[in-house]
C-alpha cells in the first residue's frame, strides 16, 4: 500500500518535473528570441548603418558622423525601452487579470491610461503645467501626475471595506468615462494643430526615449517584478475565489490593494513616456496562460516576456513598413496584437 | 487547426485591405482610347479624335484627313488644362507645323515641351485610329517621365562647404542661436516652410534641403511632384524626420546631419524640437525658430524672411521679398477697411457640406484673422469671441444663428494645396452647403457671394494674397483699378520658381445648385 503510494508519488513527481522543465525551456527560448529582437531593433533604423559599424559604435564608441550617438543614444535606449514597457504592461495585465479574475481586465480597465491622456491633453492644448516642469517635459509630467491621481483614486477605493473585484472594475470604468469626457472637452476647444498633436500622442511613440526615461521605467519594472514574484504563491491562490483563497491564508483585500498600487505605477510610467500602447496588457497574459496556466512562478515572467516580445516585434515592424518613417508604435501594436488575440479567442471557443 | 485557418483568413483579409489602400495611392495610367475599328484601306477621309497626356492632364485633338491620308487640319480641344501663355503658344503653333510638314517630327515649343509632346502624341493617336501608321510620319513615342519616388542615395548629399564665420541670430522666440556659416545643408520642421526658403535661395532651397517633417497637406510628396521637374532630383538626399505635428525621428536628423534645423514655432513642432534640443546641441545642429502669419499677421512673414536672410547670408534678397509683402499690407491699410461704418458681414466655415457642419473661426483664430483684416464683420464674433473655445478650431455655430445673422458673404476654406503638378487632378468645390436648410434665403447665397479659399494660403507666405483677395470680394469698389491676380503673379514671377498656376487660389460659386 505504502509502496504503491510511493510509486504514484514518484510518477507524479516525474510528471511535475517534466512539466517544469518544459516551462523553463519555453522561457529560455522566449528569452533568446527577445534578445534577438533587441539586436534587430538596434540594427534597423531610419539611417543605414552596417552591423560592423554598430558593434564598433557600441563597444569602442567610435564611428563616422553621428553614428556613435545614433547607436548609443537613440537606438539602444529605444530598443531596451520597447522591452521594458512591453514587460511592464504585460506584467500589469497579468496581475490585474489575476486579482480581478476577469479575462478582459487590463491596466486600462482601471482608468489610468485615460487619466494620463487627459494630463497630456492639458499640456498640449491648454499649455497648462501642473507642476512647474520645464516646457519640454510638461506633457510627460502632466500625464504622469494624472495617471498617479487615477491610481490613488482606485487604490483609495480598494481600501474601502467590501470593495470587491466587481466594484473595482466599475469604479475603473467610471474613471475611464470621466477622464474621457474631460479630454473631449479639451479637444473641443483645441485648434487644429494641437488636436493633431493629441492624436499622435495617443498613438504612442518610442521616439522620445532617452536613457533617463529608460532607467525610470526599467527600475519600476524590476521592483514590481520582484515584489510580484515574491508573492507568486499568494497571487496563484487569488485565481481561486476569494473564500478559498482566504482559507489558504491569503489576505485577498491586501493582495488586491498591493497589485492595484504597483500596476498603476507600471502603467503610469509606461504611458507617460510612450503614450497609450493598446492591447499589450490584455494579450500578453492571455498568450502566457495558454502556455503555462495560472502558476504565477511561470505565468508572471512569461507575461512580461511576451509583452516585451509583442512591443519589440511591433517596433521592428513600425520601422520597416515605410522605409525612413517610423510609424506610431500604438498603431502597429494593435494591428499585430488583434490577430494574435483573435487566434486565442478562436482556440478557446474550440476547447469549450 | 480550424481556428488557425480562421486566423489566417483574417490576417489575409487585413493584408488585402492594406495592399488595396497602398494601390489606391498610385497614379493610374491614363488609357489611350482603343482603335475604333479597322477602316477600309482605300479611303482615310474623315475626322478622327485622339488624345494623349499633356502637362496638366489629357489633351484632345481632332484630325481631319483626306482620302489619301493627308492631314488637312489639326484642332486642339478647348478642354485642356495647359499653362496659359506658354502652353497656348504650343497649342496654336504645333498643329500648323504638323499640317505644313505633313510629319510628326516637328520641333516642340521651347518652354512647353510637355504640351508639345502631348499634341504630337494625340495626333499620332488619332492617326492610328484612322488606320494609319504614325511611325511612317516620323512619330517617335515619347516616354512621359512619370513622377516616381526617388531612391535615397547618400552619395548625392550636398557637399559641405568649410565654414568661415560664426553669426548669432535672434530667432522669433528671442533665443540667441550661434551658427557657423555658410550653411551647406538645412532641415525643416514642416515641408511647407520651404515656401519661405525658395524666395531666398531659389533652386538651392531644394538642393540644400536634406530633411523635413511632413505638413498637413502631405507636402513632402506634393512638393516633390511639383518641384522635381523644375529643379531636378533632390529627393535622393532627403530624409523624412516626422509626420505632421508628431515627435521628430532624432536618428534621421542626425543621419542627415543638417547644418541647421529650421522650426515653425507656430506649431507643436517647436515643442518636439525643444525636447530633443540637448541631443541636437551635442551633435552640433542648432535650432532656429521661425514664425508664420497668425496673431502677427502683417509682420511675421517679413520677420521670418529677415531671419532666414541672415541665416543664409542673403539679407538683400530677404529685404526685397519682405518689402514686397510690406507693400501689399500698406495697400490694404491705405483703404482703411477697418474704419468702414458699413462693414460687410461674413460667415466663415471650414469645408462644410449641407449635412456636415464644418467649424467656423472668430476674428481671433485661423482664417478669421484674415477675414477680419480684410474688413469683414464676422458673425461668429458676438457669440464665440469671449467663449473658452473662441481661439479653438472646433467651433460650430448653431445653424439658426447663421440664418438669423443673414450674412452678406459666405467664405469657405479647404482643399487646394500647392499640388498643381503634372498628374494633379482638380475637382471643383461641391458647394453642397447651399442645400443646407434655409440657405437659399440667405443674402450671400441669393447674391452669389459664396467663395472657397485655398488652404495653402493660411499661415503661409501667401497670407497677404488671401487678405487682398477677400478684401476685393467684400469691397470691390476699392479695387476697381487694381488687378488683384497680377499681385500673386508678380510674387511668383519675382520670387518663386514656377508661375502662380501651381495652385487654385480661390474659387467663386457659379450659382448652380447641385444635389
Amino acid at each position: 500500500m505504502i509502496k504503491t503510494q510511493q510509486l504514484e508519488n514518484n510518477v507524479n513527481r516525474e510528471l511535475y518535473n517534466a512539466m517544469i522543465k518544459r516551462r523553463v525551456a519555453l522561457s529560455a527560448v522566449l528569452l533568446a528570441a527577445l534578445f534577438a529582437l533587441v539586436i534587430l531593433n538596434i540594427f534597423i533604423g531610419s539611417s543605414d548603418i552596417t552591423l560592423k559599424e554598430i558593434i564598433i559604435a557600441i563597444f569602442l564608441k567610435e564611428g563616422k558622423g553621428h553614428t556613435v550617438m545614433i547607436v548609443n543614444q537613440i537606438r539602444l535606449p529605444m530598443a531596451l525601452m520597447a522591452v521594458a514597457v512591453g514587460a511592464g504592461l504585460g506584467m500589469g495585465g497579468c496581475e490585474i487579470q489575476t486579482i480581478l479574475r476577469n479575462p478582459i481586465a487590463s491596466p486600462y480597465t482601471l482608468g489610468i491610461t485615460n487619466a494620463a491622456t487627459f494630463g497630456a491633453a492639458m499640456g498640449l492644448i491648454l499649455n497648462m503645467n501642473v507642476v512647474k516642469a520645464s516646457e519640454p517635459l510638461m506633457v510627460t509630467t502632466n500625464s504622469f501626475l494624472f495617471a498617479l491621481l487615477a491610481s490613488v483614486l482606485v487604490y483609495a477605493f480598494s481600501l474601502r471595506p467590501g470593495a470587491g473585484k466587481n466594484g473595482i472594475i466599475l469604479f475603473g470604468v467610471a474613471l475611464n468615462f470621466l477622464f474621457n469626457a474631460a479630454t473631449m472637452i479639451l479637444q473641443y476647444i483645441a485648434n487644429d494643430e494641437d488636436l493633431k498633436s493629441m492624436v499622435f500622442w495617443n498613438m504612442g511613440s518610442l521616439l522620445k526615449t532617452t536613457w533617463t526615461k529608460f532607467y525610470i521605467v526599467f527600475s519600476v519594472v524590476v521592483v514590481c517584478f520582484i515584489v510580484f514574484y515574491l508573492n507568486s504563491w499568494k497571487l496563484t491562490a487569488m485565481t481561486l475565489d476569494d473564500t478559498k483563497a482566504r482559507s489558504l491564508g491569503v489576505d485577498t483585500q491586501k493582495v488586491r490593494q498591493m497589485v492595484i498600487l504597483l500596476t498603476s505605477l507600471l502603467t503610469a510610467v509606461s504611458v507617460c513616456f510612450i503614450g497609450a500602447i493598446g492591447f499589450v496588457g490584455i494579450i500578453a497574459p492571455h498568450i502566457a496562460r495558454q502556455f503555462v496556466g495560472e502558476d504565477q512562478r511561470f505565468f508572471l515572467p512569461l507575461s512580461a516576456m511576451l509583452g516585451a516580445f509583442v512591443v519589440s516585434v511591433s517596433f521592428v515592424v513600425s520601422k520597416i513598413v515605410i522605409p525612413g518613417v517610423v510609424l506610431p508604435i500604438g498603431l502597429v501594436t494593435a494591428m499585430i496584437g488583434v490577430p494574435i488575440f483573435l487566434f486565442i479567442v478562436f482556440r478557446k471557443m474550440r476547447t469549450l | 487547426m480550424k481556428g488557425f485557418k480562421k486566423v489566417l483568413t483574417f490576417v489575409a483579409l487585413v493584408l488585402v485591405i492594406v495592399l488595396s489602400l497602398t494601390a489606391c495611392g498610385q497614379d493610374e495610367q491614363t488609357q489611350a482610347p482603343a482603335n475604333e475599328g479597322e477602316k477600309p484601306d482605300t479611303s482615310f477621309a474623315g475626322t478622327y479624335d485622339g488624345s494623349a497626356e499633356g502637362y496638366h492632364g489629357n489633351l484632345n485633338v481632332s484630325v481631319e484627313l483626306d482620302e489619301t491620308g493627308k492631314i488637312l487640319s489639326v484642332a486642339v480641344g478647348e478642354d485642356h488644362g495647359e499653362t496659359p501663355g506658354i502652353g497656348d503658344i504650343a497649342i496654336e503653333k504645333l498643329p500648323k507645323l504638323i499640317v505644313e510638314a505633313q510629319s510628326l517630327r516637328v520641333d516642340s515649343v521651347a518652354g512647353a515641351t510637355r504640351t508639345s509632346d502631348g499634341i504630337i502624341g494625340a495626333v499620332a493617336n488619332a492617326l492610328s485610329s484612322a488606320g494609319l501608321d504614325p511611325a511612317a510620319l516620323g512619330y517617335v513615342p515619347k516616354e512621359v517621365d512619370k513622377w516616381k519616388v526617388a531612391k535615397y542615395d547618400a552619395s548625392t548629399m550636398p557637399e559641405k562647404v568649410p565654414t568661415t564665420d560664426t553669426i548669432v541670430i535672434k530667432d522669433v522666440k528671442g533665443r540667441e542661436v550661434s551658427i557657423d556659416v555658410p550653411i551647406s545643408t538645412y532641415a525643416l520642421s514642416t515641408m511647407d516652410v520651404i515656401d519661405f526658403i525658395i524666395p531666398i535661395l531659389g533652386e538651392d532651397a531644394f538642393h540644400k534641403l536634406v530633411a523635413s517633417g511632413n505638413d498637413g497637406g502631405n507636402g513632402i510628396l506634393g512638393y516633390d511632384k511639383l518641384y522635381t521637374p523644375v529643379v531636378g532630383t533632390y529627393m535622393t538626399h532627403f530624409g523624412q524626420i516626422s509626420e505632421h505635428n508628431a515627435p521628430f525621428d532624432l536618428e534621421m536628423i542626425l543621419a542627415q546631419d543638417p547644418d541647421v534645423l529650421i522650426v515653425n514655432s507656430a506649431m507643436q513642432a517647436h515643442k518636439y524640437a525643444l525636447e530633443i534640443e540637448p541631443q541636437l546641441t551635442e551633435a552640433g545642429i542648432p535650432i532656429v525658430l521661425i514664425d508664420v502669419p497668425g496673431k502677427n499677421l502683417t509682420t511675421s512673414t517679413q520677420d521670418t524672411f529677415k531671419i532666414l536672410g541672415r541665416l543664409f547670408q542673403k539679407d538683400e534678397r530677404a529685404a526685397e521679398v519682405s518689402t514686397f509683402i510690406d507693400e501689399q499690407y500698406t495697400l490694404i491699410d491705405s483703404m482703411n477697411l477697418d474704419e468702414k461704418t458699413d462693414k460687410a458681414t461674413v460667415y466663415y466655415e471650414k469645408g462644410g457640406a449641407a449635412e456636415v457642419f464644418g467649424s467656423t473661426a472668430t476674428s481671433l483664430s485661423g482664417w478669421g484673422v484674415l477675414i477680419d483684416y480684410a474688413g469683414g464683420e464676422n458673425i461668429a464674433d458676438p457669440i464665440l469671441i469671449d467663449a473658452a473655445s473662441g481661439k479653438g478650431s472646433s467651433n460650430t455655430l448653431d445653424p439658426e444663428i447663421v440664418l438669423e445673422a443673414n450674412p452678406e458673404f459666405v467664405i469657405m476654406s479647404g482643399g487646394g494645396w500647392m499640388d498643381n503638378h503634372a498628374n494633379a487632378t482638380h475637382s471643383e468645390p461641391s458647394y453642397d452647403i447651399v442645400n443646407r436648410t434655409g440657405w437659399s434665403e440667405l443674402k450671400a447665397i441669393k447674391d452669389g457671394n459664396l467663395y472657397n479659399l485655398s488652404q495653402a494660403m493660411n499661415r503661409s507666405t501667401y497670407s497677404f494674397f488671401a487678405v487682398i483677395k477677400i478684401a476685393s470680394w467684400l469691397y470691390p469698389e476699392e479695387f476697381e483699378n487694381i488687378d488683384v491676380d497680377a499681385i500673386i503673379d508678380e510674387y511668383f514671377d519675382r520670387f518663386m520658381l514656377t508661375d502662380s498656376s501651381v495652385n487654385v487660389w480661390s474659387h467663386k460659386w457659379d450659382g448652380v445648385t447641385r444635389k
